[in-house]
């Protein structure tokens, strides 16, 4: 009875997902186009457009994980490089004005066999991860490094780092140390890398931060990857 | 030669918005609020690309797609709903599918090769 209730509740809080990309895609489309009207000139709009495309993508991050959770889908993959999906999912989801975000890229780094929509799912739980582990501001910091047959990236935080208890219980759903959130993006992010046939593993310790290493294959090179 | 796009979309505030979007990025735009008026709008006049929603009231998108056969111009499918819809679409062919809330760099990415591939 209580697993019929609980696939119920899969159900409805899927159909309120679904229900809810289409207003969401709406209001991504006028703070884009507010953006290109006001964003250049004005400072304030320029502000008030980050904290808005921020809490966007918080909510859209919240759906997306909510419905992946609840009837996840398998990848279908395309050649990307992760350099463009990086800068992507850094211009859908600015860093607050005390955080800054640092990238490296090796030359000549191969493409990676990836669901667009959902790397960027993953990417996005990382990088809004370590944007809310640093609330007194820090530097998030992306690298990418080229590794046999695969791409390894690293999202590194200097926040305040997670006790054993935490770091043990990361991956679980619904497991939270945060105040707002439902437990799932790292649930669903570690789902999606393994479907893709690669690794999120995390590293940390109080006071010295934490870092995410995610792990895909490398994909053989093609003319146009990032359609 | 400016690429035409059509984008139909039940939705007034996603088919106003995209078209917008794509005006401004130099793409002539006419836009249709449901299937049947698409068809219409594909029989009166040449398009580079269709941005299609998938569930529409009456006609839906995979069935537009459908009736267009193989003459069609590059059809984008743009879709809220996930995997069984997707499966269908691709197998009618189209040229990309698009999940809801699609970011607008990726819309640009996509729409740009299609129109490229028509032309």
């Amino acid at each position: 009875m209580a697993q019929e209730r609980l696939a119920a509740i899969g159900e409805l809080a899927a159909a309120v997902g679904h229900e809810l990309r289409n207003p969401l895609g709406v209001l991504g489309n006028v703070v884009y186009l507010l953006r290109s009207r006001l964003g250049g000139g004005d400072p304030w709009a320029a502000e008030k457009l980050r904290t808005a495309e921020r809490e966007l993508a918080a909510a859209t991050l919240i759906v997306a994980d909510l419905l992946e959770f609840a009837r996840p889908r398998p990848p279908v993959a395309a050649p990307h490089h992760l350099p463009g999906l990086v800068d992507e999912v850094l211009s859908v989801a600015p860093p607050p004005d005390s955080v800054r975000v640092e990238t490296g890229w090796p030359a000549e780094l191969a493409p990676v066999a990836v669901d667009r929509d959902q790397l960027r799912q993953v990417l996005l739980n990382l990088v809004t991860n370590a944007y809310e582990a640093m609330p007194a501001g820090g530097v998030v910091t992306l690298n990418a490094e080229r590794q046999p047959a695969a791409v390894r990236l690293t999202v590194a935080d200097t926040g305040a780092g997670m006790d054993d208890e935490t770091r043990r219980r990361l991956f679980e759903p619904f497991y939270t140390t945060k105040t707002k959130g439902i437990g799932l993006g790292l649930a669903v992010a570690r789902r999606i890398v393994e479907a893709h046939g690669g690794a999120l593993t995390a590293e940390s310790r109080p006071g010295a931060g934490a870092a995410f290493t995610l792990t895909l294959p490398s994909s053989p090179p093609v003319e146009e990857p990032d359609r | 030669m400016t690429a035409r796009v059509l984008v139909a979309d039940d939705e007034p505030g996603m088919r106003d918005t995209v078209r917008e979007i794509l005006e401004a990025a130099g793409y002539e735009v006419v836009v249709a609020s449901d299937g049947d008026e698409a068809l219409a709008r594909l029989g009166h006049g040449h398009f580079d690309v269709v941005l299609l929603d998938l569930r529409m009231p009456g006609r839906d998108g995979l069935s537009v797609l459908r009736t267009l056969g193989e003459a069609r111009p590059t059809v984008i499918i743009m879709t809220a709903y996930a995997l069984e819809d997707q499966l269908q679409a691709v197998g009618a062919k189209a040229f990309a599918v698009l999940h809801k809330p699609v970011p607008v760099p990726h819309l640009l990415d996509v729409v740009g090769p299609a129109a490229g591939k028509a032309a």
